[in-house]
C-alpha cells in the first residue's frame, strides 16, 4: 500500500511527503517534550549532551550513507543483468547467420518476439510492481520453445556444429540473466533494515530534543535540519529500492537497442540470403 | 544456546529483548558509578571527557556500521550463490530437450527431485543450522546421479555430443555453486569480532560515565539512548547473520519458480515433451 504511493507517484511528490511528515513529526515531538521538560533543567547541560551525541550521530550517519550506497550498488547491478541480457539475445541473433536458412529464420523470429514480449509486457509489469509469474509465462515459453529448437538441431556440417556449441551455451547464460532480471525485480531492503533505520532515526532525532538552546525557534530550526537531511536520504533510498519499479528505474533501452540493430542487420543479411 | 534463542524468535522479540538488557544494564552501572565517584569530582572536567570522548566514540562507532553494512552484503551474496545454483538447475531442464526423449525426461524427473530434497529437507536444516555433513548427503547423492544421467549418455549425432557438453559445462557449474551455498549456510560473525563489539561497547559505556552533568537524569537519558541506538545496531546484525538463519533469510524462492517455469514452459513450447511427463 505505502510502497503503492511511493512507485506510483513523481519522486518529488515523494520526497515532499516523507519530509514533510517525518520533519512536522520531529517538531511535533519537540513541542511537547518542551513543554514536558523545561528548557531550565535541559541549559546547564546542553555541553554535556552535545558532546555525547558523537556516537549515536556517527553510528547512524555511517549506517545511513552505507545502505544509500549499497541499494545504488543493487540498482546498478540490476542495470547490468539487464544489459548482459540483451547482449545474449544479440549473440544470439548474429550467431544464427551461420545457421541453415530456415532455422535461422525460425530463430530470429522466437528471439524478435521475445523482445516483444520483454520490452511491451514484462517491463510495463515490473514497473507496476506486479510481478506474480503469470506476467513471466510467454517469455519463458518463447525461451523453452527456442531452446529445444536449438538442442534439437541436427548440425549437418562441422562449422555449423560450432555454431550449435555456442549457441547452446549463449542461450544458457540468457536464461540466467532473465531469471536474475525477475529476481533482481522483487529485490528491495529488508523491512527490518527499514525498521532498524526508522527506529534508530528517531533515536538520532530525540536525542536532539535534549538540548537546552536558549532560543526555543533556533532549536525548532535545528530538530527540523537534523529530521530534514534524515528524510532527504530516506526519499533517495526509496527511489533506488526497486530497482525496476518507478520513477527511477532501470530502463529497457537495452533490448530496444538490440531489436534496431536486428532489424537493420536483416535487412543487409536478406539479399543475401535470397542469393 | 543464545545463537539458538536468536534465530527461533520473531526479530521483533529479539530486538526487545537485546534494546532493553543494552540500556538497563549501562543504567545499573551508572547508578553505581554515580554512587562511587561523586558528581562534585567528574563535573569539573567534563568538557575534557567530552573533548576525548569524540575519538573513542566516533571509532566505535564507524566499527560498528562497517560490521552491519559487512553482514549486510554477505547477506546480499549468500543471495546470489543460491540464484547460481538455481540458474544451473534451469539451464540443465531447457538444454535437455536436446538429449533422447527418454533421457530428457528422466534427467528433468531427477532435477525435480532434486530440487524437493532442496526445498524440503536442505532449507528447514540450514533454517534451524543443522549443518551435519548427514543432513545433506541425500541431496549429494541426487545430483550425482543428475552428473551419471549426462555423464552415460553415450551421443549418437554430432548435435547430441554439443548438448552433452554444454550439460556438463552447466553440471560442474551447478556442483560449484551447490558446494558454495553450504559453504555459506555455515558462514557467520566470527566470535572475535563479536567480542570486540561488546568490549568496545563496555569502554563506551564507562566513557559515558565519566560525564558529570549538573542533572543525574539527564546522564541517565543520555546513556540510556547512546546504548538504544547501539542496541538497535546490535539487532540488525543478528538479523542479518548467518545468512540462512532465523525469520530474514535466504528464501527458496529461486528454486521452486525454476521447478514451476521449467514444466509449464516446456508443456507449453513442446507439446511433446508434456505428454511424456505425464506417462512418468
Amino acid at each position: 500500500m505505502l510502497a503503492d504511493f511511493f512507485y506510483n507517484n513523481p519522486i518529488w511528490l515523494v520526497g515532499l511527503v516523507v519530509i514533510g511528515v517525518w520533519t512536522g513529526l520531529s517538531l511535533l515531538g519537540l513541542y511537547i517534550f518542551h513543554r514536558l521538560i523545561e528548557v531550565r533543567v535541559r541549559h546547564k547541560d546542553t555541553e554535556t549532551v552535545g558532546l555525547t551525541y558523537a556516537i549515536v550521530a556517527v553510528v547512524y550517519a555511517v549506517l545511513l550513507a552505507f545502505i544509500v550506497v549499497d541499494v545504488f550498488e543493487t540498482f546498478s547491478k540490476s542495470d547490468e543483468i539487464a544489459t548482459a541480457e540483451a547482449n545474449k539475445l544479440s549473440n544470439l541473433m548474429l550467431d544464427s547467420t551461420g545457421l541453415p536458412p530456415q532455422m535461422a529464420e525460425a530463430v530470429r523470429t522466437d528471439l524478435q518476439s521475445y523482445i516483444d514480449i520483454v520490452v511491451k509486457s514484462e517491463w510495463p509489469s515490473q514497473r507496476a510492481g506486479k510481478l506474480d509469474e503469470a506476467e513471466f509465462a510467454p517469455g519463458w515459453t518463447v525461451l523453452a520453445r527456442l531452446s529445444a529448437r536449438l538442442a534439437m538441431f541436427e548440425p549437418a556440417t562441422m562449422g555449423q556444429n560450432v555454431n550449435k556449441g555456442e549457441m547452446l551455451h549463449a542461450m544458457n547464460d540468457l536464461i540466467k540473466a532473465r531469471r536474475s532480471r525477475i529476481l533482481a525485480a522483487g529485490e528491495h531492503l529488508p523491512y527490518v533494515v527499514w525498521q532498524i533505520l526508522i527506529l534508530a532515526g528517531m533515536v538520532a532525532v530525540g536525542y536532539s530534543y535534549l538540548f537546552g538552546a536558549n532560543s526555543f525557534p533556533i532549536h525548532l530550526a535545528a530538530t527540523g535540519l537534523i529530521s530534514a537531511t534524515i528524510a532527504l536520504v530516506f526519499v533517495l533510498i526509496i527511489a533506488l529500492d526497486y530497482p525496476f519499479r518507478g520513477e527511477v528505474s532501470v530502463g529497457d533501452d537495452a533490448f530496444v537497442g538490440v531489436a534496431a540493430t536486428a532489424k537493420a542487420a536483416a535487412a543487409t543479411v536478406e539479399p543475401a540470403g535470397h542469393h | 544456546m543464545l545463537n539458538y534463542w536468536f534465530y527461533s524468535h520473531a526479530t521483533w522479540e529479539v530486538a526487545t529483548v537485546v534494546c532493553s538488557a543494552m540500556v538497563i544494564l549501562p543504567l545499573i552501572g551508572l547508578f553505581f558509578f554515580h554512587r562511587l565517584v561523586p558528581w562534585e569530582v567528574r563535573e569539573p572536567d567534563t568538557k575534557l571527557v567530552g573533548l576525548s570522548y569524540a575519538l573513542c566514540g566516533s571509532v566505535y562507532a564507524v566499527m560498528l556500521a562497517f560490521v552491519a553494512v559487512g553482514t549486510y552484503e554477505t547477506m546480499e551474496k549468500t543471495d546470489s550463490v543460491a540464484s547460481e545454483e538455481a540458474n544451473s538447475l534451469g539451464g540443465l531442464a531447457f538444454d535437455s530437450a536436446g538429449l533422447p526423449a527418454g533421457l530428457a525426461v528422466r534427467l528433468r524427473s531427477d532435477i525435480d527431485k532434486y530440487i524437493d530434497i532442496v526445498t524440503g529437507s536442505e532449507w528447514p536444516n540450514q533454517r534451524a543450522y543443522r549443518m551435519e555433513e548427514r543432513n545433506y548427503e541425500e541431496g549429494w547423492a541426487q545430483l550425482r546421479q543428475v552428473g551419471l544421467d549426462v555423464a552415460n549418455f553415450e551421443p549418437e549425432t554430432q548435435g547430441q555430443a554439443t548438448v552433452k557438453a554444454e550439460l556438463e559445462h552447466v553440471i560442474n557449474e551447478l556442483f560449484s555453486a551447490r558446494r558454495a551455498r553450504l559453504l555459506a549456510a555455515n558462514a557467520h560473525l566470527p566470535n572475535a569480532v563479536w567480542q570486540m563489539l561488546v568490549f568496545g561497547l563496555g569502554l563506551v559505556a564507562i566513557y559515558i560515565f565519566l560525564f558529570g552533568p549538573h542533572n543525574y537524569r539527564m546522564h541517565m537519558a543520555v546513556t540510556g539512548l547512546t546504548m538504544l541506538s547501539v542496541g538497535l545496531v546490535f539487532t540488525l546484525i543478528i538479523a542479518l547473520d548467518y545468512p540462512f538463519r532465523g525469520e530474514l533469510s535466504v528464501s527458496d524462492e529461486a528454486y521452486v519458480v525454476v521447478k514451476e517455469v521449467s514444466d509449464r514452459a516446456f508443456s507449453q513450447a513442446i507439446p511433446g515433451a508434456a505428454a511424456h511427463e505425464k506417462k512418468k
